[in-house]
């Protein structure tokens, strides 16, 4: 069963930097999927999900138009409980990130300039938590 | 009644202190005086009507009854001498007998002549007429050839001598026929003596009858009427009256006028009208009567009737007449006229009104005279005082009125020194304090002057305060949208160096492998993957993938998936024809993975540039935002690119839910100092996004209306309350919680907008709030 990585953030070169950063990292073993909004998050999730492919780690940014970061953490925690969630924003309220935290079972919170060190080691300890 | 007493108040304000305080002396006495003199005069003449009435109706009946008693005698002599007749005692066939016995008869009666007629003309009488004579007695008879004897008496009645002689027939004589005509007592008319013509007289006549009715005599008696003007004139009713008796046809028959009841016609007497009277009075009456009347004979009872007369040397007055009508049972019909002057009875009342006239005028001088003193006793003072009030007013203060005087006068006059002396007193302190006070105007200006520099200084300062705290709330926002580029550029760096390490890596060999076609169908890709977009969407991205997935599958090239992955993110969407030999070699899956890493050098590089122009915008607009320049010349601006660096700023808060939509006309650039406008957007945007909760639709129009450029900013918020819409442009004033907003923003707006000269406006509804801002191009 392929595994799946889903970054939401609203600007694509966000997006693509991030990509290409996990991807150099951990190739071929997962799918690296990309959404600028919550709703095409969510089309890619259903996507993925008749393809049967499991995503085991969501990386989103807070500050988006329309549906934040922390409501679609939480509603992903809630639909797949296994999955690692972590938010990665330039800001964020200390509110949003609590609720995110207790209903969401936040994995990571990174701020954004991120470096390539905290991002990977931050995806490599939800891998930990997943046994992988 | 006001305006009277406004014009009764004109008149006296017009009028000296002194003509006020004599004229109400003055008129007092005038009125008392006039009143009681014209009261007085008025009850004295009613009192004179009243008196002269009474006076001419005594008069008249004192008049009747003397007439009544003179005119009643020469009937009852006849009477007396009819009864002799009859009885014997008087033997009218002797005249001696006859005659003694007339002139015993005179002693007794007051007539002029006593006689009697017989049918054959004898007669005899007795009487005073011949002049010189005295009493004489007269006879007619046939022993004397009947001529008429006249003989002196002695004082017994006997004959003394005889005197004269003269022709005398008594059948001539009115009271002859008359009386045998009528059968009785008759009046003869009034005549005049033929002899002594002065006389005017009247006889009664009366038939003496036997029993057989023969006629025996007539008997005559002959009455003076002179006598009845001698009894009018000693009435003396008053100075001027006259009282005259006159017939029915106007002649007199007698007067209080002495003068002669005749006028002399040809040597003969003839009686007088009353109109011809020599009196003026009475006959200036006749006339008033005459004209009154037209006919005496239609006065059937007492009048009273006054006229207007003017006697010779004196002035037109009222005449009292009193006409009465006098009758007998014998014939007689005469009128009694009374006429009184006015004058004789108002003389004293005249003099009394002269006495009361002349007394008045002397009462009225001296009151005058006492006003004058008076006023000028109370007026002097005053005048004095005015005058040196006038004085102090002219500003000559140094002024002393010394009065002499006990009364509230004289204290006036002292209260007015003190005052003079204080009003001195107050005038110095006041001139030094004026000269302090022009001093401390001086300070106070110099102190207003550096109080508005401090206070110019700190508005600054507190706009710029505003200002800081505005960029304050924003710097959160900011630093999302600076992070962000920042953060894509850190990892773009390091994904360069993978990718350059990698194509360093999968280069060589490759090339070393590749056949020269191979190469440069490799080349190919490169160029393709070079002029693809870079800014597919992802959603675009993963379209194209599936696309390229089929298409590779449809060509029966196998790892179609890792291939299209590669190729969709390299942007590939030309036809793959050329490049298709290429994704068919076995290399296909090294060949594409090094096309991609090559790529993705050039993907990198175009991030890094584009975060780079990304935070230099925002810097650029940041530095825009709080750059704090002098006030110095207006210069030409566009107003969208203001508002378009605020929502730079704001890019990052517009991301929790705020729906921009910009309506931009194209308008020209105006004269402002735009950094100043930018502020008034900021704090404008500001207030919208944090009125929606960072949640709703903000739209912002630019375009030119009149000669300016309208900007219209709307938000979706709950929208100003109504009550408090006037107020928000007042400084400090602010719905937010303590120490949030310095309640500045929107009275900084203002004031910029009117140091542009243009208008603020606000309209507001709940889910629609629009501030207009108008701005002249200049």
């Amino acid at each position: 069963m392929k595994q799946a990585i889903l970054c939401v953030d609203d600007e694509p070169t966000v997006l693509r930097s991030l990509r290409e950063q996990i991807g150099n990292r951990f190739g071929d073993r997962y799918l690296y999927e990309i959404a600028e909004s919550v709703e095409e998050a969510w089309e890619i999730i259903e996507e993925l999900s008749e393809e049967e492919v499991k995503i085991i780690i969501v990386i989103s940014d807070w500050l988006m138009p329309g549906v934040k970061g922390d409501e679609f953490l939480i509603a992903v925690h809630q639909q797949f409980p296994d999955t690692v969630t972590i938010m990665l924003t330039g800001q964020a309220d200390l509110e949003a990130i609590e609720r995110t935290r207790v209903e969401a079972d936040l994995h990571a919170y990174i701020a954004k300039p991120w470096t390539e060190e905290m991002l990977l080691s931050t995806i490599e300890s939800g891998f930990k938590k997943l046994n992988i | 009644m006001t305006s009277l007493q406004k014009k009764l108040n004109q008149l006296i304000g017009r009028s000296k202190l002194s003509t006020v305080l004599i004229a109400p002396f003055v008129l007092q006495i005038v009125g008392a005086v006039g009143l009681v003199g014209y009261l007085s005069f008025e009850n004295g003449q009613q009192a004179v009507n009243d008196l002269a009435y009474q006076l001419m109706t005594k008069t008249s009946n004192l008049v009747d009854q003397h007439l009544d008693s003179y005119l009643a005698t020469p009937h009852l002599i006849n009477k007396i001498n009819a009864n002799a007749i009859k009885l014997g005692q008087l033997k009218i066939n002797d005249p001696e007998a006859t005659g003694r016995y007339f002139w015993k008869q005179q002693q007794i009666f007051n007539v002029s002549y006593i006689g009697m007629a017989l049918p054959n003309t004898q007669f005899t009488g007795a009487g005073t007429w011949l002049k010189g004579q005295g009493m004489t007695i007269d006879e007619r008879s046939a022993r004397i050839g009947y001529k008429n004897n006249v003989y002196s008496t002695d004082s017994q009645g006997n004959r003394k001598k005889l005197v004269y002689v003269y022709d005398y027939n008594p059948k001539d004589e009115d009271w002859y026929p008359k009386a045998i005509k009528s059968k009785k007592t008759v009046w003869s008319a009034v005549f005049n003596w033929d002899e002594t013509p002065e006389f005017v007289a009247i006889d009664a006549g009366y038939p003496v009858y036997d029993d057989r009715g023969q006629l025996l005599a007539v008997l005559d008696v002959s009455l003076l009427l002179s006598n009845i003007s001698q009894f009018l004139g000693k009435l003396n009713i008053s100075p001027s009256a006259k009282v005259f008796i006159i017939e029915r046809d106007g002649l007199l028959i007698a007067s209080s006028n002495p003068e002669k009841p005749y006028k002399l016609v040809n040597d003969k007497a003839e009686r007088l009208n009353y109109l011809n009277s020599q009196d003026p009075l009475i006959r200036a009456t006749a006339a008033h009567l005459n004209q009154n009347f037209g006919n005496l004979k239609q006065i059937q009872k007492r009048q009273q009737i006054e006229f207007k007369f003017k006697t010779s040397g004196e002035w037109v007055q009222r005449q009292f007449v009193e006409i009465t009508p006098w009758r007998d049972k014998y014939g007689l019909d005469w009128l009694v006229v009374v006429v009184v002057p006015e004058s004789d009875f108002m003389g004293k009342i005249h003099a009394n009104t002269r006495t009361t006239i002349l007394l008045c005028m002397t009462a009225l001088a001296i009151a005058v005279l006492i006003g004058i003193l008076t006023a000028r006793w109370v007026t002097n003072p005053i005048v004095r005082l005015n005058n040196a009030a006038k004085e102090i007013a002219a500003g000559n203060l140094e002024q002393k009125v010394e009065l002499q005087r006990g009364d509230e006068l004289g204290e006036l006059g002292e209260s007015f020194n003190t005052m003079s002396d204080r009003l001195q007193a107050s005038f110095n302190e006041m001139r030094s304090l004026n000269t302090a006070l022009s001093e401390s105007q001086a300070q106070l200006a110099q102190y207003n002057l550096t109080l508005e520099e401090q206070v110019e200084r700190r508005t600054q300062e507190l706009i710029h305060a505003e200002k800081m705290a505005a960029l304050g709330q924003l710097v959160a926002g900011i630093a999302h949208e600076i992070n962000t580029p920042l953060g894509v550029i850190q990892s773009a760096i390091g994904n360069l160096s993978v990718a350059l390490n990698q194509s360093m890596q999968q280069l060589p060999p490759l090339f070393h492998e590749l056949s020269p076609e191979r190469l440069a169908e490799f080349f190919t890709l490169l160029e393709i993957a070079r002029q693809s977009p870079t800014t597919l969407s992802t959603r675009e991205e993963r379209q194209l993938k599936r696309t390229l997935k089929q298409s590779l599958a449809a060509s029966g090239v196998e790892n179609a998936d890792f291939l299209a992955d590669n190729l969709s993110k390299m942007g590939i969407n030309a036809n793959l024809d050329p490049i298709m030999p290429l994704l068919q070699s076995p290399e296909r899956k090294s060949i594409v993975q090094a096309a991609y890493t090559l790529s993705a050098v050039q993907n990198n590089s175009q991030n890094i540039k584009l975060s780079v122009e990304r935070a230099a915008r925002i810097v650029f607009a940041l530095k825009n935002y709080a750059r704090q320049t002098p006030t110095g010349e207006m210069v030409k601006a566009s107003i969208a690119d203001g508002i378009d660096t605020v929502l730079s700023l704001y890019h990052g808060q517009f991301k929790r839910g705020v729906e921009v939509t910009k309506t931009y006309a194209d308008v020209p650039p105006i004269s402002c100092y735009p950094d100043e406008l930018i502020q008034v957007w900021a704090n404008l945007i500001n207030n919208a996004i944090q009125a929606m909760s960072y949640r709703g639709e903000l739209a912002i129009a630019i375009s030119q209306k009149d000669s300016g450029v309208a900007v219209e900013i709307t938000d979706s918020g709950s929208g100003i309350p109504p009550e408090i819409q006037e107020r928000i442009f007042e400084p400090f004033f602010t719905t937010k919680p303590l120490g949030e907003g310095s309640g500045l923003g929107l009275d900084i707006v203002r004031k910029i907008i009117e140091k542009h000269h243009g208008e603020i406006t606000v309209a507001s509804q709940p889910g629609h709030t629009k501030f207009s801002v108008w701005l002249p191009i200049g």
